[in-house]
């Protein structure tokens, strides 16, 4: 079966790049990575996507040495590599907040990686050239990092790591700390430069939208283990489960009652048959702000209820708004576009929600 | 370097056992021989031996009925307290004006201030032995006071610019657009701010001061501590010497508790 | 308005001014122009303009000596110190908390202490009946004691530990810029132990090492009292040498035309050093 990347090439899907089968790692009694595996083929792209103290900072730092796993191998290109300390691996990072040599210049710093490869002075000065080009550093070879701006060191790292022309690039929450415009921009720029050269990729994140904008698939997790893996849109429609859908998105919670015959209950007027059965009793609702919609009359069907606008918020493409219901806060995010061709909605006025309960995820409530 | 870098297989970058040993010996050497002079400064004999035959005092009694010590010190802190106030006055003065404005002459003014340290203080006891001269002043107290500030005055400017740096100068501003005069900020709103790095100065003027020699040879009269202790090893090396020390060192750390809560800044 | 603001930083150096100038700036004028008069041999100082103090001290083997003697021992007690305070100074910004805390406190403490008490230590420690010796010919590797004391060897000791600390600060101010994401990222890029070290730690520490340096070389040259106390008259320094003529021989011409040879030397270290440093490491003045 042939299998394409996001850039419409095709992979070579019989040689994983990477692997990583059954890794564990604990601190001081505390499991930081538990079980995790992983196979990335060549010149994919996947993004370790969770909150923070979920472990993928240390699974990153296993990849490139820094840490050795409790269990489990590391494979590059079908070779185990955990006996192989990290500067004789080919997997070049890029730090979080840099790592820049502060005493020696762009160019320098650049050909760092291949000054410790032993290549020639006239290798390393058309390597170096060749990076500058490519992240377009021109005139900026002689500064000193103390000299540059934030934007201006990210590339830097970059080239620096693209330099070795390494087997996997790392990135470490390499946009946190970049603002938002500049990060956008540059998380374009090296998602079509990464494709480009079709550079195996890991990168780690809390950030879902670094995650979306670079990954081919993501991977959340949680608590040392990976949550569920798959493409940006399996993993943010597909939720496997409650923790994932509030992972990502906007999410509303609700607390309600699932009963014998299936129905969930979680305000006066508000029922719906559950998706899934999870027994009995108390659940948790998960639904997300999109996934609800307005409107002004109430249906004849049993799943809506009345609530009362709160707030309005106008946020450029999209609208939020903010009800009351019950004595829940519910918070709904719809197109703009939606809203333009619309009475605009009031405060205090009442209007009715909907939602398809298939959208909505269940889990016990503790 | 006996120490990795960092070691591969730990995930840790802490130290190893040889860079742990190697650290030992230098923390043996270092506080080595004042343990032992302190020690010494215990002993009940007559004369200078180690390990010391018994436990007393009574070096310390003797040390502190010795008229050139008793002097000495008063002399010591006499000068002490006059330099470190008018080397931290002028170094808080200069750090502020380095700190705060752009203007020509900013780098000589701040090698200048900091050559006090770089000049060796023999060549400055020389040059301030002729100077007096020129002043009519005498070699002495006053004398001690002023040489030793100049000494001090770079100690001071250190720690009062790192004070400075660490602080947010938009208060300064707030309290300008509220209608303070900047004397009066200075006074209430700076100072207070930095009065952690201005108290470390004043306090390493006072220390350096107290143990100079270099340059109290030319411009006392032999009068500080140091001196009269120097002269006393010189004739007759006893444990007088080490009680009086000793006495001292305890005086300084029971000062830096006292003073310890003044540097630390209340936010 | 404008004035005020032209004048403000001069009026905050006033003081500074005050202090400074008169005693600081005018004695080194001093110092330099009285190293051109003649000595009278009455012990009077002549303002008759001569270089026969200079044709003197750089002619002359004793003085020549004395340069030479101090310049040697700032030579030996630098590369020592630099040696052991390279490890150390490493240890030091690298550590954290308690342990941290009480290696400063040991590096601290020497300068609260007296340079007398310390003194007074090592004699205790090298002298010929000292603790070292006893234990030296307890363990059988000498029979008779060694003289360190009112030796070369007493002396260079006693100045290892005094201006061991002055060595390690600056050291440890600079290694303190290289943090573990600097080390880890040159060992991602391929370089090991040693390239890591040569190529990263080594040049970020250079700017402090000559800092150290300096301290160290203006100790030595003002140093009265190791040279006085645990040195030989065989072996004279220049500060007990300045002194000697200043005071006992009032020969000041003559003092004051080492002083002033020590001025310039000192003058030309610190120029010479700082301008090889912008060469060898640009980046630690931008």
């Amino acid at each position: 079966m042939a299998v394409f990347d996001r850039s419409g090439a095709r992979v070579d899907e019989a040689a994983p790049e990477l692997v990583l089968d059954n890794i564990c790692k604990s601190f001081d009694g505390h499991v930081a990575v538990d079980r995790c595996d992983l196979v990335l083929k060549r010149g994919e792209i996947v993004a370790l996507l969770g909150a923070s103290g979920c472990g993928k900072s240390t699974l990153l730092n296993m990849i490139a040495g820094f840490e050795d796993p409790d269990y489990g191998t590391i494979s590059l290109h079908g070779e185990v590599i955990n006996a192989i300390p990290p500067y004789r691996r080919n997997v070049a990072m890029v730090f979080q907040h840099y790592a820049m040599f502060p005493h020696l210049t762009v160019a320098d710093n650049i050909g760092y990686g291949l000054t410790a490869r032993r290549l020639s002075r006239v290798e390393i000065g058309a390597r170096v050239d060749e990076m500058v080009a490519l992240l377009q550093l021109s005139g900026l070879e002689k500064r000193y990092p103390a000299q540059l701006s934030g934007g201006q060191r990210q590339r830097v790292a970059v080239a620096r790591a693209l330099a070795v022309r390494p087997d996997m690039l790392l990135l470490d929450e390499a946009f946190s700390a970049l603002d938002r415009n500049l990060r956008e921009d540059m998380q374009l720029e090296l998602s079509l430069l990464l494709r480009r050269l079709k550079v195996t990729t890991v990168l780690v994140t809390h950030d879902q939208r670094e995650a979306f904008a670079l990954a081919d698939r993501i991977a959340i997790m949680e608590r040392g283990r990976i949550a569920q893996i798959g493409t940006p849109e399996d993993v943010y429609r597909k939720p496997g489960s409650s923790s994932v859908l509030r992972f990502l998105g906007t999410t509303n919670r609700f607390t309600g009652d699932l009963s014998d015959s299936g129905e969930v209950s979680i305000a006066p007027g508000l029922s719906f048959a559950a998706p899934v059965r999870i027994g009995t009793g108390a659940v948790l609702v998960d639904i997300r702000a999109e996934d609800i919609t307005i409107s002004r009359e109430p249906t004849a069907l049993h799943r809506t209820a009345p609530a009362q606008v709160v707030l309005r918020t106008f946020l450029g493409s999209q609208e939020r708004i903010v009800l009351k219901l019950d004595n829940y806060q519910v918070v709904i995010d719809r197109p703009a576009q939606v809203a333009l061709h619309q009475e605009p909605l009031a405060i205090g006025q009442q209007v009715y929600l909907e939602f398809d309960p298939a959208s909505c995820r269940l889990s016990a409530a503790g | 370097m006996g120490q990795r870098l960092m070691s591969p297989r730990s995930s840790h970058l802490s130290p190893g056992l040889p860079s742990r040993f190697f650290a030992a010996l230098v923390v043996l050497f270092l506080l080595g021989p004042i343990a032992i002079a302190g020690i010494v400064a215990f002993s009940s004999g007559d004369r200078l031996e180690f390990p010391i035959p018994g436990f007393s005092f009574r070096w310390f009694a003797i040390a502190l009925s010795k008229p050139q010590y008793i002097e000495g010190l008063t002399a010591s802190v006499i000068i002490g307290i006059g330099d470190a106030i008018l080397a931290t006055i002028a170094g808080t003065g200069a750090a502020l004006a380095l700190n705060h404005y752009r203007f020509r002459g900013r780098s000589v003014v701040q090698a200048l201030v900091m050559l006090p340290i770089a000049m060796p203080a023999i060549v400055l006891g020389l040059g301030l032995l002729f100077t007096l001269a020129v002043y009519h002043m005498q070699p002495g107290l006053l004398a001690g006071v002023l040489g030793h500030a100049v000494l001090g005055v770079p100690y001071v400017v250190a720690m009062v610019t790192a004070a400075l740096s660490n602080y947010d100068r938009s208060v300064e501003r707030a309290s300008l657009n509220l209608g303070v005069g900047p004397v009066r900020t200075f006074f209430k709103i700076t100072l207070p701010l930095i009065r952690g790095g201005v108290i470390a100065g004043a306090v390493s003027a006072f220390l350096i001061s107290f143990d100079n020699i270099s340059l109290s040879l030319f411009i006392t009269r032999g009068d500080t501590l140091p001196l009269r202790l120097m002269q006393q090893l010189l004739a007759y090396a006893d444990p007088s010497v080490a009680a009086i020390s000793t006495l001292l060192v305890l005086a300084s750390l029971a000062g830096m508790m006292l003073l310890l809560p003044l540097t630390l800044r209340k936010r | 308005m404008q004035l005020r603001t032209r004048m403000a930083p001069w009026l905050w150096l006033t003081p500074a001014g005050a202090l400074l100038i008169p005693f600081f700036v005018i004695p080194v004028l001093i110092t330099a122009r009285n190293s051109v008069y003649r000595d009278d041999p009455m012990g009077f100082l002549v303002p008759a303009f001569s270089f026969a103090s200079y044709a003197r001290v750089l002619s002359d083997s004793y003085y020549l000596g004395v340069f030479g003697n101090t310049l040697v021992a700032a030579a030996i007690v630098s590369s020592i110190t630099l040696v052991v305070a390279y490890p150390f100074a490493w240890l030091l910004a690298r550590s954290s908390g308690s342990s941290r805390g009480f290696l400063l406190w040991v590096v601290y403490l020497p300068i609260y202490v007296s340079v007398i008490m310390r003194v007074f230590g090592w004699m205790v420690v090298i002298a010929d009946s000292g603790m070292l010796n006893q234990a030296l010919m307890k363990i059988g590797l000498i029979n008779h004691p060694v003289r360190m004391i009112n030796e070369i060897s007493g002396m260079i000791i006693g100045m290892i530990h005094r201006y061991l600390p002055l060595m390690i600060l600056p050291l440890m101010t600079s290694l303190q810029k290289v943090d573990d994401s600097i080390l880890r990222a040159s060992s991602n890029l391929g370089g090991g132990q040693w390239f890591t070290w040569w190529r990263v730690v080594m040049p970020i520490s250079l700017p402090g090492a000559v800092a150290g340096t300096q301290l160290v070389f203006a100790g030595v040259l003002s140093d009265y009292v190791i040279p006085t106390l645990l040195g030989t008259t065989k072996f004279q320094l220049l500060a007990p040498a300045i002194y000697y003529e200043a005071t006992t021989n009032a020969a000041w011409a003559l003092s004051g035309a080492m002083a002033t040879i020590v001025i310039v030397a000192v003058a030309a270290f610190l120029i010479t050093a700082n301008l090889i440093l912008k060469r060898v490491a640009p980046w630690a003045s931008v």
